[in-house]
C-alpha cells in the first residue's frame, strides 16, 4: 500500500482532490481552514492501494494556529510519507514557499497545480518548472477531475529523490551553524533560524543557539520562487481575490447592513417560504402515505388500545413525524449555509465584522464557526481550531452553542406557530438575535475576567468569488437530507422510544394508561418542576422534555407530541392541543411560550457539542462552559418572561415607556459618574490626566 | 520611513524591513505569506473602524489586523 499525504496552502482545493480521488463527501468551501483535522481513506488504482491522507491547510513548518498545528505535526511524524503538494495556479508564488520548506526536510514532494481559476491570471510552463525543482509537476483540476489519472500514475510511479539541489541554502551559510551530529541537519538548521519552538525543543534546546533571522530565510526562499517564475511563467495580469463587486458589497458603510440583509433573507427564505412550503407538503405525504397505513396495520395485528399500537401512534408516527417534516427546512438552511461559504463572500464577512468580534476578543475568523453554530453546533465547534491562542479557541468554542442551531428550529415553529401564528416570524427572529447578543455579551465578559486573548493577527487571504455548479448544488443538498433522515431514523426514533417507554411505565413496571399511576419521567418531572416556577413553566412535562432535549433538541418537540397523545406527524395537531387546557401540556398565556423557547434556545449544548467540546477544549472548561450556560439561560428566560407577563398585563406601550425611562435613567447616571471622574483629569484631550501640554499653555 | 497603517490607499509602496518590537510568530507569519523586503504592497481599503487593512502583495489580496501592518515598515 503506498501512502500519500495531501499537502497545500490553506483553500487550495486539497479537500476538493480528496473527495475527487477517493469519492468521499467531505465539508468543503471556499474559506481559510474548513479542514481542521486529518481524513485518511484508501482508493485503488491501476490495482494498486493508495492510502490518501487529507491534512489542514498550512503556510510553512511552523504553525500559528491550532489546525495548522494539526497538519505540520502529521507531516514530521513521519517525514519519508509521499507528498502531494497541492498548489493554486493562481497563486504559485506564495504556495511554493511550502513546497520549498517540503524540500528542505527532504520529503519526496510531488507538485500538483491546481487550476482553480477558469481564467488563468498567469500562464506556466510545468515540464520546466518540474526540470528546475527536480520533482514531478503535473497540472490538475480538482473540480472538473481533470489530471485525476496523470497524477494517481506520478503517485504509483514514484521513484525516491535525489538529494535535492537548493542553491539558496548557500546565502543562509548553514555551516556556520553547530549542531551536534543529527540526520538532516539543513532542515533543522533552517528552523532554527526560524526560531520555531517545536524544533527547539525536539533538540532539547532551551534557548536558540543560533540568532533568529527569519526575514534572510523567506528573502532566500522567494529570490529563488522569483527567479523560478521567471524563467517559467508570464507575468501576472491581475491580482487573485480582487473583485468588481467588492467595491459595493465592502463598501466601509454598507458591508455589515448588507450582510444582515443576506442573513434575513436567508432564514426568510429557509423558514418561511420556499421552506415552510415544501414542509407542509411534505408533512401531509408522510401523514397520509406513511403514518395513518402503519398506525392501521399494527392496530390490525395487535387490536385497538394494545400499547404497541401506542408506542407506534406516538413515538414513532407523532414523534419522529413531528421531527421529519422539517428536513426541507433544515437541508436548505445548510444549502444556503454552504452557499455563503462556497462563493467567498465569508472571508468579506469576516473583514466586515472583525471590528465588532475585535472589541469582544474575538477574531472576525471566529465569524465561520459562529455561522456553522447556525447549522449544527457539533461540527462547528472543531472549526474553532481556526483561532490563534488558546483563550480565543476556548471562547469561540463556548459560544458556539448559543448560536441558534437547526435543531431547535421545529421548537420555534410548532410553539411559537401554535401561540403567534403570522407575526411568528418576529418571535423567531427575536430568538435568533438573542442568541447572537448573549454571545457576543457573553465573550466579552469573559475577555474581561478570566479568559484574555492575546493579540489576534486576523491574517485571512481573500478568495476569488465563484458559483456553484448546479452538480455541487446538488450533491450539497442530498448530503444534508442524507444526515438529516439517518439522525432521524436513529437517534431521534431511539431517544423517542426511550422517553414513550419512561413516560409510560411506572418505577414498578406497569403500563400508566391502563393501571393509573405516576410515570417514571412523571416523577422526576415534578420533583424538578418547582425550580421551574420562576419562568413560568413549572409542568414536569415540559421539564422532562427539556431532559430529554439535552441528547437532541429535535426530541424536545416530539416528546412535547408524545405527552400530549399526538399521533399525528401534523404540527399544527400538536399546536392545537398546546392551547387545550385538558393536554398535558398547557400553555395558558402566550409569555410562557416566550419563556420556554428563550430557555430552549440557551440551556444547554446538546450531548454530542458537550463530547466535542470536552475534547477540543479540555473537561474543565467544558464544565464551565454548561454550568453557565444554565445558570445565563435561567437568568436570561427569567428577565424576558417577566417582561413579557407585564406586557401582557399592561400592555406593550407602557412598558415600553418603563423601560425607556429606566435606560435613560442609567444611562445618564453612568454619563455623569463618567463626568465626575473625569473632573481631575484633563480638560483638553480625554486619555491623558494632564500631561498633554495643551492645558499648560492655557494656563 | 513608515509603517503600513500609516500609507495611503491604492498607492504603491516597497518594504524595507519590520518593527522589531512586534511578536516574532507575527513577523514569521507575515515573512512566510511574501512581506520581504524589496517587495511591493498596496493598502486597498479599512475597515468601518479601521481595525482591519486589506493589502494586496505578490498578485494576492489579504486582510490583516492594524497591529500587523503596523508591523510592515514601507518606503
Amino acid at each position: 500500500m503506498i501512502k500519500v499525504n495531501l499537502v497545500g496552502n490553506p483553500n487550495t482545493g486539497k479537500t476538493t482532490l480528496y473527495n475527487a480521488l477517493t469519492k468521499s463527501h467531505e465539508h468543503v468551501g471556499n474559506w481559510h481552514g474548513v479542514t481542521v483535522e486529518e481524513k485518511a481513506k484508501k482508493y485503488e488504482f491501476a490495482g494498486k492501494e493508495i492510502e490518501l491522507v487529507d491534512l489542514p491547510g498550512i503556510y510553512s513548518l511552523c504553525n500559528l494556529s491550532f489546525e495548522e498545528g494539526v497538519g505540520v505535526d502529521y507531516i514530521l511524524k513521519d517525514p519519508s510519507v509521499l507528498i502531494v503538494n497541492i498548489c493554486d495556479a493562481s497563486n504559485l508564488g506564495r504556495n511554493l514557499y511550502l513546497t520549498l520548506s517540503l524540500m528542505e526536510l527532504g520529503a519526496n514532494v510531488i507538485l500538483a497545480v491546481n487550476q482553480i481559476d477558469k481564467v488563468p491570471i498567469c500562464k506556466t510552463d510545468y515540464k520546466k518548472l518540474s526540470g528546475l525543482l527536480g520533482i514531478p509537476v503535473v497540472a490538475i483540476d480538482a473540480g472538473k477531475k481533470v489530471g485525476l489519472s496523470e497524477l494517481n500514475e506520478e503517485i504509483i510511479n514514484y521513484k525516491p529523490h535525489d538529494k535535492y539541489n537548493l542553491p539558496y541554502l548557500k546565502k543562509l551559510h548553514l555551516n556556520e551553524i553547530n549542531l551536534p551530529k543529527i540526520e538532516n541537519d539543513t532542515f533543522f538548521k533552517i528552523k532554527l533560524l526560524e526560531n520555531d519552538e517545536k524544533t527547539l525543543n525536539k533538540l532539547n534546546l532551551k534557548e536558540n543557539i543560533v540568532k533568529p533571522d527569519i526575514e534572510g530565510v523567506a528573502r532566500a526562499r522567494y529570490g529563488y520562487i522569483d527567479e523560478l517564475l521567471h524563467i517559467c511563467s508570464t507575468k501576472h495580469t491581475k491580482v487573485y481575490g480582487r473583485s468588481r463587486v467588492d467595491k459595493f458589497l465592502m463598501n466601509r458603510f454598507l458591508a455589515l447592513p448588507i450582510f444582515i440583509c443576506m442573513l434575513a433573507l436567508t432564514f426568510y427564505l429557509t423558514f418561511f417560504s420556499l421552506g415552510a412550503w415544501c414542509s407542509d407538503g411534505l408533512n401531509w405525504l408522510l401523514d397520509k402515505c406513511i403514518g395513518t397505513p402503519l398506525i392501521n396495520l399494527f392496530a390490525g395485528a395487535f387490536g385497538a388500545g394494545s400499547w404497541v399500537v401506542s408506542l407506534i401512534e406516538t413515538a414513532v408516527v407523532g414523534g419522529v413525524g413531528s421531527v421529519l417534516g422539517f428536513l426541507p427546512q433544515v437541508a436548505l438552511l445548510f444549502f444556503f449555509l454552504s452557499l455563503l461559504e462556497d462563493s467567498g463572500y465569508l472571508a468579506r464577512v469576516a473583514f466586515a465584522i472583525e471590528d465588532i468580534l475585535g472589541k469582544v476578543g474575538l477574531s472576525g475568523k471566529s465569524v465561520y464557526t459562529l455561522l456553522m453554530g447556525f447549522g449544527c453546533s457539533t461540527t462547528a465547534v472543531l472549526t474553532a481550531r481556526n483561532m490563534e491562542d488558546k483563550n480565543s479557541k476556548i471562547k469561540t468554542g463556548l459560544l458556539t452553542p448559543y448560536m441558534s442551531c437547526s435543531a431547535k428550529f421545529p421548537i420555534y415553529a410548532v410553539l411559537g406557530g401554535a401561540f403567534f401564528g403570522a407575526s411568528n416570524i418576529w418571535v423567531i427572529l427575536g430568538l435568533y438575535l438573542l442568541g447572537v447578543v448573549v454571545a457576543i455579551f457573553m465573550s466579552y465578559i469573559l475577555e474581561k475576567t478570566v479568559l484574555k486573548s492575546k493579540e489576534q493577527t486576523f491574517i485571512l487571504e481573500f478568495p476569488p468569488y465563484h458559483s456553484m455548479t448546479p452538480k455541487r448544488v446538488l450533491s450539497v443538498l442530498l448530503d444534508n437530507m442524507k444526515q438529516f433522515v439517518v439522525r432521524v431514523g436513529s437517534l431521534i426514533i431511539a431517544m423517542n422510544v426511550i422517553v414513550w417507554l419512561l413516560s409510560n411505565f411506572t418505577f414498578t413496571l406497569s403500563y400508566v394508561p391502563s393501571s393509573g399511576g405516576a410515570s417514571m419521567l412523571e416523577t422526576l418531572g415534578r420533583f424538578l418542576a418547582p425550580v421551574f416556577a420562576p419562568l413560568g413553566f413549572n409542568n414536569w412535562a415540559l421539564v422532562s422534555a427539556l431532559i430529554a432535549g439535552l441528547v437532541a433538541k429535535e426530541v424536545i418537540v416530539s416528546s412535547i407530541a408524545m405527552f400530549n397523545g399526538v399521533g399525528d406527524a401534523s404540527n399544527v395537531l400538536i399546536g392545537e392541543s398546546l392551547k387545550d387546557p385538558s393536554s398535558v401540556i398547557f400553555f395558558a398565556m402566550p409569555s410562557m411560550v416566550v419563556s420556554y423557547l428563550v430557555f430552549c434556545l440557551l440551556y444547554f449544548p446538546c450531548l454530542a457539542t458537550a463530547s466535542v467540546l470536552s475534547k477540543e477544549i479540555g473537561k474543565k472548561w467544558t464544565f464551565i462552559g454548561i454550568v453557565l450556560e444554565l445558570v445565563v439561560a435561567y437568568v436570561v428566560t427569567f428577565i424576558v418572561y417577566n417582561i413579557a407577563r407585564l406586557i401582557e398585563l399592561y400592555g406593550a406601550g407602557k412598558i415600553l415607556l418603563i423601560l425607556l425611562t429606566i435606560s435613560i435613567v442609567v444611562g445618564s447616571i453612568i454619563i455623569i459618574i463618567k463626568r465626575l471622574k473625569r473632573k481631575n483629569g484633563c480638560a483638553f484631550c480625554k486619555k491623558c490626566d494632564g500631561h498633554c501640554g495643551k492645558n499648560k499653555k492655557m494656563r | 520611513m513608515k509603517n503600513l497603517m500609516q500609507c495611503k490607499f491604492g498607492r504603491s509602496y516597497i518594504i524595507s524591513g519590520f518593527d522589531e518590537s512586534q511578536p516574532f510568530k507575527i513577523r514569521r507569519r507575515l515573512c512566510e505569506l511574501g512581506f520581504t523586503q524589496g517587495q511591493e504592497v498596496r493598502l486597498v481599503r479599512k475597515s468601518l473602524l479601521g481595525k482591519a487593512y486589506l493589502v494586496e502583495l505578490r498578485g494576492y489580496t489579504l486582510s490583516v489586523r492594524s497591529t500587523v501592518a503596523k508591523a510592515v515598515i514601507v518606503e
